[in-house]
């Protein structure tokens, strides 16, 4: 069984990376996005299916991690609502 | 009539050194008066009489702040604000049994503790941030070990 804290700690580290979009949309549609998927599988017990899904998160922040180094490299302008 | 021409420009010489020497020292002059001006207000500064406060007065105030920070993350988070049975946050409400978030919440709450308060939260703690008043103690007492 996967270690509630390993959870929390990938959910965590997730929405840190995600803070650092300098896009207002992405920020939000990601960090929208990773609590929608970790909330959808709360109640998920097929260990199976848990350890798949670790995978793909892990994937997922990488993915992230160079999404927000590409979104840094290209600055947008500030929305109004910022 | 060359001779003449010689003799002038030997007189202009002197004068067109000095004014060229007048241009190429004066940005020096002026750097090293800024740098004594500069080094004036850095000791000035260090030497304010505010940095004088004393030691308990300061702790209380840490306390009230933090107390004040940490509420207020909680009461603005998404979840607290929007619960339609608007539970009172004090001090001593559980997050999780009083105000009906979830561990995914906690983490979203110690993440926001960390954008303020500057510094890393290890995972193997968050059991034990179950109320502010827990939170509060937990800052304070990271906060002294700095």
């Amino acid at each position: 069984m996967l270690s509630r804290t390993k959870v929390l700690s990938l959910y965590k580290s997730m929405i840190k990376e995600s803070n650092k979009f300098s896009s207002y949309n992405f920020r939000e549609y990601a960090k929208k996005r990773i609590k929608h998927e970790f909330e959808a599988n709360k109640q998920l017990n097929d260990q199976a299916k848990q350890a798949e899904l670790i995978q793909k998160a892990n994937a997922n922040l990488n993915m992230i991690k160079r999404q927000v180094l590409v979104s840094q490299l290209y600055p947008t302008e500030k929305l109004i609502i910022e | 009539m060359i001779r003449q021409v010689v003799r002038a420009t030997a007189r202009a010489t002197p004068g067109l050194i000095t004014a060229s020497q007048i241009s190429k020292c004066s940005p020096r002059v002026l750097k090293v008066s800024n740098f004594n001006l500069v080094k004036q207000n850095l000791l000035s500064n260090t030497f304010s009489t505010s940095s004088f406060r004393s030691l308990s007065d300061q702790a209380k105030q840490d306390t009230a702040q933090v107390e004040e920070k940490v509420l207020n993350i909680i009461r603005n988070f998404d979840r607290v604000k929007e619960n339609p049975s608007k539970p009172q946050v004090s001090l001593e409400s559980n997050l999780i049994k009083d105000l009906g978030l979830d561990s995914l919440d906690q983490v979203e709450i110690i993440v926001q503790l960390e954008d303020t308060f500057g510094y890393e939260i290890p995972d193997s703690d968050y059991e034990k941030l179950n109320t502010p008043a827990e939170i509060v103690n937990y800052i304070q007492k990271r906060l002294a070990e700095v």
